[in-house]
């Protein structure tokens, strides 16, 4: 109480004193611009000019990130094991949870853009009925978590060229990731792309990508278009297949937008081979849904922000299999455990610290 | 004769204080001038006020919206600023010389989105300056590096 007492205090003086730095400036000096029009660049002329990472109008980048993930209540059906005596279960559940995400800096210049993140993610289920299929008592325990460490490399080649990279290895799985990380849950994606900045307004990259999104490890040709329309109202933020979304500027600090994203990963089920008395080894969980949604992102204070998101969440794929292999989308191996979701409303709330 | 002594040293003293006071007034105004962004896209005529600098932009690479009015500072917080023309704005406010080329105590203001960040510039050499805007501890930044440009004669 004390210390934030001190801090508002110290707030206040802080921007007293920048508005008396404001108030005492000298008049502006009667001066043609026009003279600034002809200039030339002093000692080397040979500079070379790099293109920045974002574009006018587009949304902040987020250095830390704290959300809540709550999903209104939908029917579940657990599927039966085959060759097993366990039949399927229906059941209604509620999914939700905290998102923890850092972005931060650690090479920031006209050359180079490094940073490093971290995340950290959890879905809680919980039933409205006692369940006693192997695989609901495993997400009513310990539910699915995440954790991450990732990167972004921007490598500006000049004015109209550039490099994005960003690897990222995550653990998931349904056991306590601050106790134990195995190997067998360990996920390593990245993304590459190469990208033209045509002008201030508009970015555009094609890459692949190997990414866990639909579940399982995919490798994908990607496509990231940001781009503002130049009454700087309407604009698109892309990063296909992933996510797209269209977005309003009410104005620089207040963002509306609507479009989807794939979430997906793969989870490790060490406990539910153990709720099941080891029958089943080497359980994987292959989970994507596609999220349509409504989203408000807007500064509370400075360069503190509010997103506010509510949405529909419509399930791809929720299945387990046992071990770890390459799956095709036209497959038509069954999986050890196939389960049923319905489509259900969710909302989405985070609080955010945005980078200049 | 001590009298004599005293009074010379207090002279040789003064005269090195002021020697030294100058020479650090003539190290710390190397930063005035004219320079541009990283990007092109803005020039900054940076100048003295006081002890301390301020950074006025001079000349944009894109002056007008697309309608052809002059740009204002329409993302600014302070509704009173928000008519004002960008041209001419001061965007960088209160830097103190802090020895060794490097300038701190500012703020860069950015018109894009209206933010204010704290800011340390770095004499590079005497044509090249960088400029980190950051928020709150200088890790949470990005570091924009200007060239000095000069006026062609007409």
């Amino acid at each position: 109480m004390k210390y934030s007492l001190v801090s508002i205090l110290f707030t206040l003086i802080t921007l007293q004193l920048q508005a008396q730095v404001k108030d005492s400036l000298p008049p502006i000096e009667q001066e043609d611009f026009s003279i600034y029009e002809n200039v030339e660049v002093a000692g080397n002329a040979n500079t070379i000019k790099y293109c920045t990472s974002k574009i006018l109008g587009g949304s902040p980048s987020r250095i830390f990130s704290i959300g809540y993930d709550y999903q209104l209540p939908y029917s579940f059906t657990a599927g039966q094991l085959i060759n097993r005596a366990i039949a399927e279960e229906k059941s209604n559940v509620t999914a939700q949870g905290l998102r923890i995400s850092a972005n931060v800096p650690i090479i920031s210049n006209t050359k180079w853009l490094i940073s490093l993140g971290a995340n950290y993610w959890q879905t809680n289920y919980d039933y409205s009925s006692s369940v006693i299929h192997p695989l609901n008592a495993a997400l009513n325990h310990s539910g699915l978590n995440t954790m991450g460490v990732n990167s972004t490399l921007f490598k500006p080649l000049n004015g109209k060229h550039f490099i994005l990279a960003q690897p990222s290895f995550d653990w998931s799985g349904n056991f306590d990731l601050f106790k134990t990380l195995p190997d067998q849950s360990l996920r390593v994606s990245a993304t590459v792309l190469f990208g033209w900045k045509k002008h201030d307004r508009s970015m555009f990259a094609v890459g692949v990508t190997r990414t866990f999104r639909a579940g399982q490890v995919n490798y994908l040709p990607v496509i990231l278009y940001n781009y503002t329309y130049p009454n700087r109202k309407w604009g698109y933020e892309i990063l296909f297949p992933a996510r797209a979304h269209v977005r309003y500027n009410l104005n620089a600090r207040n963002l509306l937008f609507v479009g989807y994203e794939l979430e997906g990963a793969n989870y490790f089920l060490p406990k539910l081979n153990a709720i099941t008395g080891n029958e089943l080894t080497d359980a994987y969980l292959r989970r994507s849904e596609l999220r349509f949604r409504l989203n408000y992102d807007f500064s509370i204070y400075n360069f503190l922000w509010l997103s506010v998101q509510a949405g529909l969440r419509l399930n791809y794929v929720y299945n387990v299999d046992q071990g770890e292999f390459f799956r095709s989308i036209t497959s038509d191996r069954p999986y050890m455990i196939e389960n049923k979701m319905g489509i259900t409303p969710y909302f989405n709330v985070s609080l955010n610290l945005v980078s200049p | 004769m001590s009298h004599f002594k005293t009074i010379f040293l207090a002279f040789t003293l003064l005269f090195s204080t002021f020697n030294y006071a100058q020479t650090a007034t003539n190290e710390a105004d190397k930063i005035t001038g004219v320079w541009e962004s990283g990007n092109g896209k803005a020039r900054i005529k940076i100048t003295k006020y006081g002890e301390k600098f301020l950074g006025r932009i001079v000349w944009l690479k894109e002056p007008k919206y697309a309608d052809g009015t002059v740009k204002v500072d329409k993302n600014n917080p302070d509704e009173k600023e928000r008519t004002k023309p960008l041209l001419g704005y001061p965007i960088l406010l209160g830097f103190e010389y802090q020895g060794k080329d490097t300038y701190k105590n500012g703020t860069i203001y950015d018109p894009e989105n209206g933010s204010t960040y704290n800011c340390e510039i770095k004499l590079i050499d005497e044509n090249t300056m960088e400029v980190r805007g950051y928020i709150g501890i200088s890790l949470l930044g990005r570091t924009d590096t200007w060239k000095r440009i000069v006026v062609k004669a007409k």
